[in-house]
């Protein structure tokens, strides 16, 4: 029996039997604790269908109504002005725009980011070691998490403002404007 | 009527020899048309009622895998009528948008392209929200973190293939900042460019890594992924 199974199934250190329990169901459950499952098919399926459905219909309505963007030919002689990165990284463009050195929002913090995601799992965790606790005090900040919650909050916020300024506010040599005017 | 029609359809021996389970109308027969199916043998049988609730999960990683099923079907299409060659290439996707289902295929490509990288990205914050990473499921995060690089990487070189201003201009700045590199920054870009600038070397190089190499990394991944959501216990419980 597993640790779940165990809490369940509380076991009398004087009795070599325990008490087991009647489960209502319609399938067997053999030693196992009752658990709340439900059938895949048909509660999970109706789900999935849903999901596709909607997805491929909004898909097929945005496709519908918006087209791709097709510019001119490339042509290497005429630079456009700005020039832009695909949107997810007009964040780390809007970054490099603040410093004379590209290296470090260019290389560097994107470097340091993908390493701290990679990580997080294994900070996060009941600390065995010495090492161990103190690096989750400092990373995580305890079994809540605050440091952990801010750090990576003010990550995806950072992304999303800096993305939206990048791609939307930001117009010949990358002077401040108003996308609506 | 119709239940009785059904019946003997489900019932009839070519029915069986393709479709081993009759009409599911038991707990045992639900199973065994999970278990008999080899597309949905990927999924349980039974589930956990958590695990269904659509607060939970916003079916991310579903919508996720959906839509890169979408662009493997519309890639696939497109690469029947797209050649990747500098003289070609942009005059291929002009004579596409002339007619309704080709402007149509692309735009479901490129859309779904944009949604994926959104999807999955929310994804990941969903599973941060959640805690989701935590002991056993802590792999499955690095895997999850891989699919993100490889989703913005599969993002990036199908940007390059319509070869117009935008396509080369966009890559001639990504590619610049990845030359700031310390030391190694220039031999990056040029073997990721096959030359100094940005040209039919390049495009050649981006083609194969969209429509084959990173396409397969990811369905690899993805495998991967799933079947370890399996092996730690299908979705994670409430925190
Ligand atoms: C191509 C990209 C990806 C696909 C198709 C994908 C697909 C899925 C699916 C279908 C699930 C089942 C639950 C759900 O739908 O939320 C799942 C769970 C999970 N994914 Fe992903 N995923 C992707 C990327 C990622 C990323 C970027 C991360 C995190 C960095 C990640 C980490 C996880 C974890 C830890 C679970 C288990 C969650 C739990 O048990 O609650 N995945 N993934």
């Amino acid at each position: 029996m597993d640790k779940d199974q165990e809490k369940t199934f509380i076991k009398d250190p004087n009795k070599t039997y325990g008490l087991m329990e009647m489960v209502d169901g319609t399938s067997p459950m053999v030693e196992k604790t009752p658990e709340d499952t439900v059938e895949t098919f048909p509660h999970y399926f109706i789900l999935l269908t849903i999901c596709t459905l909607a997805v491929t219909l909004c898909l097929f309505m945005i496709s519908l109504f918006f087209d791709a963007p097709l510019e001119d030919l490339a042509n290497p002689l005429v630079t456009p002005n700005p020039g832009k990165a695909p949107w997810y990284f007009t964040g780390i463009q809007e970054l490099i725009h603040y410093t004379d050195k590209p290296v470090i929002p260019g290389i560097i913090i994107p470097l340091c980011i993908i390493i701290w995601l990679f990580l997080i799992p294994y900070i996060d965790r009941e600390p065995r070691t010495q090492a161990g606790s103190f690096l989750n005090r400092v990373f995580i900040g305890g079994e809540k998490r605050k440091v952990l919650l801010v750090l990576f909050t003010v990550f995806i916020l950072g992304a999303l403002v800096l993305i939206v300024i990048g791609e939307l506010f930001r117009g010949e040599n990358w002077n401040f404007i108003l996308p609506w005017k | 009527m119709i239940k009785s029609l059904l019946r003997r359809v489900s019932d009839s021996s070519v029915w069986r020899s393709i479709f081993r389970t009759g009409i599911p109308d038991t707990d045992l027969k639900r199973s065994m048309l999970i278990f008999n199916n080899f597309f949905l043998h990927i999924f349980p049988a039974k589930m956990k009622r958590h695990g269904l609730r659509f607060s939970y999960t916003f079916c991310l990683g579903g919508i996720s895998c959906l839509l890169f099923i979408i662009l493997t079907v519309t890639g696939i299409l497109l690469m029947f009528l797209y050649t990747p060659s500098i003289e070609r290439a942009y005059f291929d996707m002009q004579a596409l948008a002339l007619v309704l289902n080709g402007k149509i295929l692309r735009n479901l490509h490129r859309w779904a392209a944009h949604g994926m990288v959104i999807t999955v990205f929310l994804h990941m914050v969903r599973v941060f929200y959640t805690r989701s990473y935590r002991p056993p499921r802590e792999f499955n995060w690095v895997i999850g973190i891989l699919l993100l690089i490889l989703t913005l990487a599969l993002s990036y070189t199908g940007y390059l293939l319509p070869w117009d201003q935008l396509a080369y201009w966009g890559i001639t700045v990504g590619t610049t900042i990845m030359a700031y590199t310390p030391f190694i920054g220039k031999h990056i870009r040029y073997f990721l460019l096959g030359a100094d600038e940005v040209g039919h070397e390049a495009l050649l190089r981006f083609y194969v890594l969209h429509c084959v190499v990173l396409p397969f990394s990811t369905a690899l991944l993805m495998a991967i992924h799933f079947w370890r959501v399996r092996k730690d216990g299908g979705i994670s419980g409430p925190l």
